[in-house]
């Protein structure tokens, strides 16, 4: 019976030949084996033997012609055959194959379809291969420092049989071990406030436990303005040294000196008895089981304050073409003084007109643990209207703050203090005594307009409830 | 230096009965005739399956070396003998009795495959039938049918020691595998254990493209059994006749003397080492001299002069075969590919409890 | 229960496995007329003769695939390799035959051999007879292996090999033949795949398996000593590991030290180091630590072979480093 003979994959890579000559002509009878014709791959070109003895009835793909694995190349049978029924299907095949369609590189897996006796298969459409063209996107790698090298005592090889580890940690946070994590998170202890007695600083299981008996380090204590835990700048023994100013420092100096030397500054001093207010402060604290800081209390006050008295929610802009004005804000954003580790920064709480005491507190807290993780954006420490700083925990009495621009004013907060004072009818009391400072920008607030605030805000403090009026 | 192109004359037939060739009746000398034939077809579809992807890696093939497989099985009892071969398994497969639909969809690597899909084409077995496969490094199946072998002794000699093993072993490789270690230790083995062991070496001439004689230091392997103090018998491949006498003859030695043999087979192998072979190490005439010695065609010519087979049957022979060779693409293309599961089964007999 | 040494329970295990099953046959160098180049065997021909207990010429690859080809068709057989370190002749065998047969023949065979011999070094015998190869056998799916680092699991961990239907590798050791253990006196098997917590404690997990057992011990004393609690896990096999048991240890304490007499570099110890950072992490205080042999040859001289192998200072030292205690 007559059957199509198809283009075989003379080598592993073969996708289609080239039909480059054939030692047989039409009429002609083989024997299995025979060389029927040569072949051009990709590689080399070929013999293709006969698979059975018959003798060569058509060929379908002449001198010259592309066939893919697969496809028909010639009719074989029996001599004198008819072969007509074979013909029609395959002239059509080779002919839009002559056209040369480019098959994509594929490996050489068996594909589905092609019976022997049935029609040739169509190429399996395959997959890109592995070696593709697009290159893999490098994943953005965290830098870390390289492993520090044995001790000396270990011979220098590529594998110590042990030991070598160094640990890694985000900038400004101790590392810290899973466990001790783990350990934090179960005891309530502040991580970030616990000293770490493991190599390179890492906090371990011991260090929270220890933390957590000793009830150091709670989680949810108010940051002190202190000095963040670990070496405070210019602590430890006296040394003859110079240091770069760099980084935050070098802001800090920037900025606060072009402030001083560029807005003239006045300050108005007023001693305030907090005996209300702390009093407030407290039972709220009580009822509510958590504590809300003094400084959120007088940001909100503050707030109020600068409402009734918008002349100082403002602040002197210098303009790109050298023209001057001055920029009022509807809203009121209080930037809050606080001292980190290696400097001094100013979180501030948005929109505080329209804010509780409690939210205000929440904003600094979440702006201060970013702070201290040293992932607080610029946009979060600027662009405040007006600023507080107290050094009342240090117990300082007084002090002049420098304004923190684009605001037009700073109040310099001091130490709640018991204090005697002379009561109206002429005899002495004592109360809880807490001195403002309030820095003015002459170009912006004059010394009545200032004067008038901080009365305001005098009253609000002795009289916490007047705020609601 | 005996010609590579003119090996051995082949051994007279013995016993001039007539009616029966080499001991054999026609009924019988058909049933080799046709697995032979049926080999032949099977390798001639499973090369062109190979070039039509269905079938990927290795392809071995044993077009030209059917008398050796089917001659010396042949003369084995299978339900007491076991075969064990390299990766030119198709044939011995088939002459095992292997059912060539269940080959062709492991070589197609389909869930109906002899293996599962998990072995393909150096790795077909039928623990039933006792082809104990197929091997794909060279030589290694030699220690593991000495094994086998083993195994018959030992449990023959549960009843004492002088007596018989419980059945004998053949195992086949070729002049590639001749030298590796494997095939030393082994022969040593066998014969101070006196294992029921037949070790057949198929010499088609060509370790993939290199000529045996290159390679050995000894052209006659046959000889190598002196060093081991067994037999050693050559014997010429293309001769289905010849070779089953000769391999009856050792697997009865096996059994009654525990004297193992080593026969050199002489053959030649029509298609290259496998499917990738480009063949520039033969020439054409070459080969073309040893198709004029076909082995199917050898034997269909004595039997035809001895009017044990007409041409019709003939015929009959190769359209069957050839049947049953379509058949068996059909069924390797209608077989499912293993589910993915498949992957960690068959892994462990016993499975721990995690 | 008795007190008898590792070598006494392998030969107690043989000779009730070979009284117990006709397929059961030991075939070695020198384990017959010699008693075995360790004394395993000894009194084994006596007793079964010399179609069960088999010397052989020095043919690892021979023997070994003679093995295999035992197995497939019924046999068990019991190879001893005189030592791992020759069993690299016989590497194909086992990884080519023995662990794919099942597979490569779609469930038609299984292989029921074990492949035993004393593993690791002993003392002053050099590079070339001091290899631990624990990693080269549990790396391939198919084989089992086990390593038995007292008399009752080399006694209980032998039987279970030579009944269990697939190919065992036994990690023995030459330095543990002779140590004494309690056995009992009935017969049991240990389960293959399962791990013994030889030592209970709360503050590190000593993690290991065979010979360096005895060291890990030691250590776990002089830790007490300091006055911390070394919990110590003792693997027993070491293809399949007994996942479940590493993570329970390495999450009680939270600090892991691995013991592996074998080379560092793709060893089991280092794939179990995986394990713990892979199922522990988040109750990890410390890296976890990897105790193994240098990373060189073993060397002749015997100040230096200590040197080169894992020791108590070592162990003890790692687990003081994952404690954070000052050295």
């Amino acid at each position: 019976m007559a059957e199509r003979l198809l283009m075989m994959a003379l080598s592993p890579t073969m996708e289609e030949g080239v039909l480059a000559r054939w030692r047989v002509a039409e009429g002609e009878a083989f024997k299995t084996g025979q060389a029927l014709c040569e072949v051009e791959t990709d590689k080399a070109t070929m013999d293709y033997e006969a698979p059975k003895a018959a003798v060569l009835l058509k060929i379908v793909a002449a001198v010259g012609a592309k066939a893919r694995v697969g496809e028909s190349i010639a009719i074989i049978g029996a001599a004198g055959e008819d072969f007509s029924v074979l013909l029609g299907e395959s002239g059509g095949e080779n002919a839009a194959h002559a056209a040369g369609t480019a098959s994509p590189a594929s490996g050489a897996r068996p594909d589905s379809g092609a019976a022997a006796s049935g029609r040739p298969a169509a190429p399996a459409t395959s997959t890109p291969s592995p070696g593709g063209a697009e290159a893999r996107p490098a994943a953005p790698v965290a830098a870390t420092p390289a492993p520090a090298a044995p001790s000396a005592a270990a011979p220098a090889h590529p594998y110590p049989a042990s030991g070598g580890y160094v640990p890694v940690a985000p900038a400004a946070l101790p590392p810290s071990s899973p466990l001790a994590r783990a350990r934090a998170l179960e005891h309530a202890v502040d991580l970030r406030l616990v000293r770490g007695s493991g190599p390179g600083g890492r906090v371990v299981e011991r260090d929270v436990l220890e933390a957590a008996k000793s009830g150091t380090a709670r989680f949810g204590a108010p940051p002190p303005l202190a000095a963040a835990p670990g070496a405070a700048a210019g602590s430890g023994p006296l040394v003859d040294e110079e240091r770069p100013v760099a980084g935050k420092r070098a802001v800090i100096a920037r900025r606060l000196s072009e402030s001083f030397f560029t807005a003239p500054h006045f300050y108005l001093k007023r001693t305030v008895d907090v005996g209300r207010l702390l009093a407030a402060r407290a039972a709220l604290n009580a009822a509510r089981g958590e504590k809300l800081s003094l400084n959120a209390y007088l940001a909100k006050l503050s707030a109020v304050a600068l409402s009734r008295h918008p002349a100082l929610n403002a602040g002197w802009k210098q303009k790109p073409d050298g023209s001057a004005v001055v920029e009022y804000r509807a809203r009121v954003d209080v930037a809050l003084a606080v001292a980190l580790s290696d400097g001094l920064v100013t979180p501030v709480a948005r929109d505080c007109g329209r804010k509780g005491v409690a939210a205000i507190d929440a904003e600094y807290a979440a702006l201060i643990a970013k702070a201290r993780a040293g992932s607080l954006l610029p946009e979060e420490y600027s662009g405040a209207t007006f600023t507080i700083s107290n050094l009342g925990s240090f117990g300082v009495e007084e002090f002049t703050a420098i304004i923190n621009p684009p605001g037009s004013a700073i109040l310099a907060v001091g130490a709640a203090r018991k204090e005697p004072f002379v009561k109206e009818d002429g005899t002495i009391g004592v109360r809880d005594a807490m001195t403002l400072t309030l820095g003015c920008d002459h170009r912006v607030v004059d010394g009545a307009v200032g004067a008038a605030f901080l009365a305001e805000l005098a009253a609000l403090i002795e009289e916490p409830l007047s705020a609601l009026l | 230096m005996a010609d590579k192109v003119n090996p051995k004359p082949s051994a007279p037939a013995p016993g001039a009965t007539p009616g029966r060739l080499g001991g054999l009746g026609k009924a019988e000398l058909l049933e080799l005739l046709r697995r032979m034939q049926l080999i032949r077809s099977f390798e001639e579809r499973a090369g062109q399956m190979y070039g039509l992807r269905k079938i990927g890696g290795f392809c071995h093939l044993y077009n030209g070396q059917e008398a050796v497989g089917v001659g010396a099985i042949s003369a084995l009892d299978l339900s007491t003998d076991y075969v064990l071969t390299g990766y030119r398994d198709h044939g011995h497969a088939l002459a095992c009795g292997m059912d060539p639909k269940a080959i062709m969809a492991e070589l197609f690597g389909k869930a109906n495959g002899s293996s599962r899909g998990k072995g393909g084409s150096m790795h077909l077995f039928d623990a039933g039938r006792h082809f104990l496969g197929g091997n794909g490094i060279v030589g290694a199946q030699i220690p593991v049918a000495t094994g086998v072998a083993f195994a018959q002794a030992y449990r023959g000699r549960a009843a004492g020691e002088g007596a018989k093993p419980t059945g004998a072993t053949l195992c086949f490789f070729g002049d590639g595998a001749i030298h590796q270690g494997a095939f030393h230790e082994s022969l040593n083995l066998a014969r101070i254990w006196k294992l029921p062991a037949v070790y057949v070496v198929e010499n088609n001439q060509w370790g993939m493209g290199t000529s045996w004689k290159r390679v050995s230091s000894l052209e006659e392997f046959h000889r190598m059994a002196d060093s081991y103090g067994m037999v050693g018998v050559d014997v010429d491949g293309m001769d289905l006749l010849a070779v089953r006498e000769v391999v009856a003859a050792a697997r009865k030695r096996a059994l009654d003397e525990g004297i193992p043999t080593l026969i050199e087979a002489e053959t030649y192998r029509y298609k290259g080492h496998s499917m990738s072979d480009p063949q520039k190490y033969r020439s054409r005439e070459e080969v073309d001299e040893y198709r004029s010695r076909d082995p199917i065609v050898v034997l269909k010519d004595r039997m035809a002069e001895a009017g044990l087979v007409a041409e019709a049957e003939w015929e009959t022979i190769v359209k069957e075969t050839d049947a049953l060779v379509d058949e068996s693409v059909a069924f390797a293309e209608a077989g499912a590919e293993p589910a993915p599961g498949a992957l960690y089964e068959d892994i462990y007999a016993t499975e721990l409890q995690p | 229960m008795s007190v008898i040494t590792y070598r006494e329970a392998l030969n107690r295990a043989l000779d009730e496995e070979l009284a117990r099953d006709d397929s059961v046959f030991l075939m070695g160098e020198e384990v017959a007329e010699y008693d075995g180049a360790y004394k395993v065997s000894k009194g084994l021909l006596a007793k079964y003769g010399a179609r069960r207990v088999v010397d052989t010429p020095i043919t690892e690859l021979g023997f070994t695939g003679l093995g295999v080809g035992a197995a497939m068709v019924g046999l068990r057989p019991v190879i001893e390799w005189m030592t791992h370190n020759f069993a690299l002749l016989a590497l194909d065998q086992v990884i080519n035959e023995a662990a794919k047969m099942r597979s490569m023949s779609g469930g038609q065979f299984k292989v029921p051999i074990v492949f035993r011999g004393p593993n690791g070094p002993a003392e002053y015998l050099a590079a070339q007879h001091s290899q631990a190869l624990a990693s080269y056998w549990a790396h391939v799916p198919g084989l089992k292996v086990v390593a038995p680092a007292t008399p009752a699991d080399a006694y209980g961990l032998l039987k279970s090999a030579i009944r269990d239907d697939d190919p065992v590798v036994v990690l023995e050791a030459e330095m543990a033949y002779s140590w004494k253990g309690e056995v009992p006196d009935e017969e049991y098997l240990t389960p293959i795949g399962k791990a013994d917590l030889k030592r209970s404690g709360s503050d590190v997990s000593l993690i290991t398996f065979g010979k360096p057992l005895k060291m890990v011990l030691e250590a776990a004393d002089a830790l007490a000593a300091e006055g911390v609690s070394a919990e110590v896990l003792d693997l027993r096999t070491v293809r399949p590991l007994d996942e479940a048991a590493i993570r329970e240890t390495a999450r009680k304490t939270g600090r892991v030290v691995v013991v592996d007499e074998s080379w560092p570099v793709a060893s089991v110890g280092s794939h179990v180091a995986h394990l713990v950072a892979r199922d522990a992490f988040d109750r990890l205080d410390a890296p976890v630590e990897l105790v193994s042999g240098e990373d060189v040859p073993m060397p002749y001289n015997h100040g230096l072979e200590l040197a080169a192998q894992p020791s108590v200072a070592k162990i003890v030292a790692a687990a003081r480093r994952a404690l954070y205690k000052e050295s």
